[in-house]
């Protein structure tokens, strides 16, 4: 199901780096996305997204949240 | 008891002589090798009593200059000498002619028996925490295959892969690359080639870094993408794919927070397989639990610093079972002149034609520390999952840790969990062995005696029941043979067929034994010999029985302990009914 994620893009140092997204209430997602343009550390951003209960990663800081489509905030 | 003092001494000369040649070899070895030497400079040992008139002859003839390395040494004659840019081999050959040269060599840097030649092993802070060295006396994981379930190991030069210098003298068996469906299980991220290195990295090789389990096997299970995650349909299937392909330790550095009905029916799978599951625990920081981790079937491992505090990504807990070396890369408390992440080789994130040694944090890489440490354990006999968890648990580090924040039993230590457990296990059977002679003296008929004396029957019962285990206990290299003269007869069909044989039900089983027995039995000598060796595998039986560390092919997990009971059983029984019934003319 797809929702909206409002929160700030991060590349965490953990396992070589790794791209997170956190959200205003807390919560780190594991990127999955193909649009380099995403990821910027520091980037404010509104995305439409969908927790991958079927993913898992090498980051293990939250669920994979697979982005359809984002926009600065 | 002593009857035969030639024997004894013919099987001790023996036993030394492979020690020495052993040693010799290795030596010769890491010369062949390059073993690092000071350059431009080399060594001359000139005859004692040679005039300083003389030196100078020498030195002048070849162009050298000698100076003393100390005042012992200039009294000894044993100079060291500069020789520039010269073709140091040739210099040497010519040198070691002069009648007055007693020998000339290289300046070699000698290294702590046991440390490594790989260059970069002083950056691995987390090595000596774990006491590697300790624990390679007794083990180097010949025999075992570990399974890197992750983003691929770069471990052949195939299309854009490449393969690491590294990892060149590394075994790889039957990789497998879900992600494309292909036997290529090349690494396009770097995480899974740094994970095997810890693990397995090509070592004493004079090159890079070292790794754990270094002898043993690495099979490269591919199932996560270039960008570090996969489908859990895919990581099910590589944990069944490792567990049906002989592994017997599997590494898995990912996770998620969510539980999954099929990757834990996956883990137990491997599991009631014999295989030893290890995880990363996650990088949250905090005390959610991350999956597979927290199954029952895994070893769920958190990651500490070199200064024994948890770092400050790791997943905390009770769910934690052990905690290894994860680094932290915001501090250098070793003060080595780098941040204390883990050094490994492997590929620039995402380029798999480059070649590093890359530093790395995370509960990713203190998974392949317990990993590998499991793959020392297998190796060295003690294959049952359960008690491979137990030993590693119950020898962990745990002076001054706050146990309950996350932790669990405390933090890896592979040196003790090696040496404790050949100690514990080795002295129960020796024991049980010696119990059950005095039990067999005490209850068969008295003419016996000369049987269960004779140097025959005792070499045969020492061997059946734990072999010179002591062995690398008492010395400070490891012993050569070791895989068969230090353990009990039952294990040593391991050092050839491998840890994973289903054939390990028949060696783990009184039938060899019995046979040996019966048809030695019209023989005056191989029968003291037939005999002693069934009481001792009686007394390993009884002993695998007790301490429930051997995984046996084909019988259920909970069914072992009364397996190795029964078959301990009828040795024994065969063994008092054969020295009760038999003739005193035999």
């Amino acid at each position: 199901m797809t929702k909206k994620y409002k929160g700030h893009i991060e590349k965490s140092e953990i396992e070589g780096g790794n791209w997170i997204l956190r959200t205003e209430q807390g919560e780190t997602f594991q990127l999955d996305s193909s649009d380099e343009k995403l990821f910027r550390s520091g980037m404010a951003v509104t995305a439409d997204g969908e927790i991958r209960r079927d993913m898992m990663s090498i980051g293990m800081m939250g669920p994979v949240l697979k982005i359809k489509n984002w926009e600065k905030a | 008891m002593m009857k035969h003092p030639k024997l004894y001494g013919a099987i001790l000369t023996f036993l030394l002589f492979l020690f020495l040649t052993q040693n010799v070899q290795a030596l010769e070895k890491s010369l062949e090798e390059g073993s690092p030497y000071v350059k431009g400079e080399i060594i001359v040992d000139f005859i004692d009593g040679t005039t300083e008139e003389e030196i100078a002859r020498v030195c002048k003839k070849y162009g050298i200059e000698t100076y003393s390395n100390s005042l012992y040494s200039r009294d000894a004659k044993l100079m060291l000498a500069r020789t520039g840019d010269r073709n140091m081999e040739r210099l040497l050959k010519k040198l070691s002619r002069e009648p007055a040269v007693e020998a000339a060599e290289p300046n070699f840097i000698l290294q702590s028996f046991g440390a490594p030649n790989d260059p970069l092993y002083k950056y691995q802070w987390n090595m000596k925490k774990i006491n590697v060295e300790k624990a390679w006396k007794h083990s180097t994981g010949k025999g075992v295959t570990v399974a890197v379930i992750d983003t691929g190991v770069a471990y052949e030069n195939y299309g854009k892969f490449k393969q690491l210098e590294d990892l060149r003298h590394t075994e790889f068996i039957s990789p497998y690359n879900f992600v494309d469906d292909t036997v290529h299980a090349g690494d396009d991220n770097g995480h899974g080639s740094h994970v095997a290195g810890t693990i397995a990295q090509s070592t004493n090789n004079g090159k890079g870094v070292c790794g754990i389990a270094y002898h043993a096997k690495i099979m490269p299970v591919k199932v996560l993408a270039a960008s570090g995650s996969g489908r859990l349909s895919d990581i099910a299937d590589g944990i069944r794919y490792a567990a049906d392909n002989g592994a017997r330790v599997i590494n898995l550095s990912l996770g998620g927070p969510f539980k999954s009905e099929v990757l834990q029916l996956a883990c137990k799978y491997a599991y009631k397989k014999g295989c030893v599951i290890v995880c990363a625990a996650g990088n949250d920081g905090g005390n959610r639990p991350n999956y597979p981790a927290a199954y029952r079937e895994c070893i769920s491992v958190s990651a500490v610093r070199d200064d024994n505090q948890l770092a400050f990504y790791s997943t905390r807990g009770p769910q934690i079972d052990i905690a290894a070396p994860g680094g932290d890369m915001r501090e250098d408390y070793n003060g080595d002149g780098y941040n204390d992440g883990i050094l490994q080789n492997t590929i620039k994130n995402g380029n798999p034609q480059t070649d590093e040694y890359v530093l790395l944090q995370g509960t990713s890489m203190a998974a392949p520390h317990v990993a590998g440490t499991a793959a020392l354990l297998v190796s060295a006999g003690y294959t049952d999952p359960k008690a491979v968890k137990t030993i590693m648990q119950s020898s962990s580090f745990t002076k001054g840790l706050d146990l309950k924040s996350g932790y669990g039993s405390g933090i890896l230590d592979a040196g003790k969990a090696l040496r404790s457990r050949t100690a514990l296990y080795g002295f129960l059977k020796l024991a049980l062995c010696m119990g059950s002679l005095v039990f067999l003296r005490a209850k068969t008929p008295s003419w016996t005696g000369k049987i269960l004396g004779s140097p025959l029957f005792l070499t045969g019962a020492l061997l059946g029941a734990c072999g010179l285990f002591f062995l690398p206990l008492l010395f400070t290299a490891p012993v050569p043979g070791q895989e068969f003269f230090c353990r009990d007869v039952s294990q040593w069909h391991t050092a050839v067929t491998g840890t994973a044989s289903p054939l390990n039900i028949l060696f783990y089983s009184a039938a060899p034994a019995l046979a040996l027995m019966f048809l030695s039995l019209p023989l005056r000598n191989m029968k003291k010999l037939a005999l002693g060796l069934g009481m001792g595998i009686a007394c390993a039986f009884a002993g695998n029985a007790l301490t429930a560390s051997i995984d046996v092919a084909f019988v259920p997990q909970a069914l072992e302990r009364l397996w190795f009971a029964a078959n301990a059983l009828i040795l024994f029984g065969f063994s008092y009914a054969s020295l009760k019934l038999l003739p005193e003319k035999t």
